[in-house]
């Protein structure tokens, strides 16, 4: 990998989790708990059913 | 979930009152087009409207409507445009013009400033000096996505970045789906290419391109040659527009505002978020224009379509009804797309592949000319024609008729 290739911020709440995860060797997007469905890329609230509680 | 890729499930068109036959294009100008210029965009706008006035013969103390963009550089704003003219009267004001989308869309808002009496000529403008800020290492349409934090984040570290990797993929999945062909993408650069030739000031005027000269030509993102690509150039274009009955006592033939439309997705901004990879909110946008303006795609002279790539006309022709979804390869295919004798005459001034890079203002200018008959790769008697719009996660459909 070169020394200057562009590299995610990690901390950057919104992908936090998702890097956290991969780190973990996972592969994980938020899912919307009311209607199940998968929200990526990450958003406040569900594009299907407008849930605010995803996991 | 089950996801349909292509019914039309993934968006919305925007409820537009009908403002058919309200106003016309009284005025169009263009900057000159050119490698970097060393001026700011601005100062290209402004060029641009002087031209667009003396084009309708009008005075600069006549334009009491300004539309704009607030992005992409300084931009000719109501101060601006009082400091170049020396002028100081008061200006209905809207940002929420330009180029791209919005060089459609400004048309009906500016219908419904002059119903309601708040302007009677309205000027709508747009400029770009990314040549001259590339060359300064600076500004451009891939710094600006670089600095989004999706795309940091989720794209850029993976090398899904820039624009033509974005679109090459999309390129990519319709020759997956639909068969279509690298003969059929270069059909469309080459008849920009043809067009460009034929029209004095475009960029690549005096620069022929052969279909087997594309082919022939370097792959640069699998499968985008650079002739699939949109040039970066400095320039802007205007155009002014004013009540219907008040068009009738200017300088220029009567071109009306026949049709304007909006259509957005609903499944995000960015590329990778569209579940209809590739098709474009054309599919929204373009069937409230259509029927605005009481025209049928049978009933088009000339399109012109907002064209970073090839594969955006490929998508947007099907998009809008001129064919069926995934048979715009086949559709382009020769001659098809020529001034004189195509099936569907298409970015006449070369587009922003051939012509210039100034995001759709130059496109409504071209298609205003093309209905006056003041065209250089002039359409014979066209008296429709139509300029598209997109940015993405919206498109935008004009629609002109000559009276």
């Amino acid at each position: 990998m070169r020394a200057d290739f562009p590299l995610p911020d990690t901390g950057w709440e919104p992908t936090r989790q998702y890097w956290a995860r991969a780190q973990r060797g996972e592969l994980a997007v938020p899912r919307c708990d009311a209607c199940g469905t998968y929200v990526w890329y990450p958003r406040e609230t569900c594009q299907a059913c407008g849930g605010s509680s995803l996991t | 979930m089950t996801v349909s890729a292509h019914a039309a499930d993934w968006g919305h068109a925007t409820a537009y009152e009908d403002v058919s036959g309200e106003i016309a294009v009284v005025g169009v100008g263009e900057s000159d087009h050119t490698r970097a210029s060393g001026r700011t965009s601005g100062q290209i706008a402004a060029q641009a409207v002087e031209r667009a006035l003396d084009d309708a013969g009008l005075q600069p103390s006549d334009i009491d409507g300004i539309m704009y963009a607030p992005f992409a550089g300084d931009q000719l704003d109501e101060d601006a445009f009082h400091r170049h003219f020396g002028t100081s009267h008061d200006m209905w004001v809207s940002k929420r013009g330009g180029g791209m989308v919005w060089a459609a869309t400004a048309a009906h808002e500016a219908a419904l400033a002059i119903r309601e009496g708040r302007a009677r000529h309205v000027l709508n403008t747009f400029a770009v000096a990314w040549a001259t800020r590339r060359s300064e290492m600076v500004g451009g349409p891939g710094e600006s996505h670089a600095q989004e934090l999706f795309k940091q984040s989720l794209e850029v570290p993976f090398g899904w970045f820039p624009q033509p990797v974005y679109f090459a993929t999309i390129a990519q999945r319709h020759m997956h789906e639909f068969g279509t062909t690298q003969e059929q993408l270069g059909a469309v650069a080459v008849a920009c290419r043809h067009h460009a030739n034929l029209t004095p000031g475009a960029v690549m005027h005096g620069r022929p391109l052969t279909l087997d000269a594309y082919l022939a030509s370097p792959t640069i993102v699998d499968p985008f040659r650079k002739e699939d690509c949109c040039l970066i150039s400095d320039g802007g274009g205007a155009y002014i527009m004013s009540e219907s009955d008040r068009a009738r006592d200017l300088r220029q033939p009567v071109v009306e505002v026949a049709g304007v439309g909006l259509g957005s997705s609903s499944t995000g901004v960015h590329w990778a978020e569209q579940r209809a990879f590739t098709s474009t909110p054309q599919v929204f946008a373009a069937p409230g224009a259509l029927s605005m303006a009481g025209v049928a795609p049978t009933d088009v002279d000339v399109l012109t379509l907002y064209d970073p790539f090839t594969i955006h006309a490929i998508m947007q022709i099907e998009d809008m009804g001129f064919c069926a979804k995934g048979e715009g390869g086949p559709f382009v295919e020769g001659k098809a797309l020529d001034h004189d004798g195509g099936v569907l005459p298409y970015n006449t001034h070369g587009g922003l592949l051939s012509h210039a890079y100034v995001l759709g203002i130059a496109h409504v200018v071209e298609v205003v000319r093309q209905l006056r008959g003041q065209a250089a790769a002039q359409v014979p008697d066209a008296a429709v024609g139509i300029y598209g719009g997109y940015t993405g996660p919206q498109a935008s459909t004009l629609v002109l008729r000559r009276v």
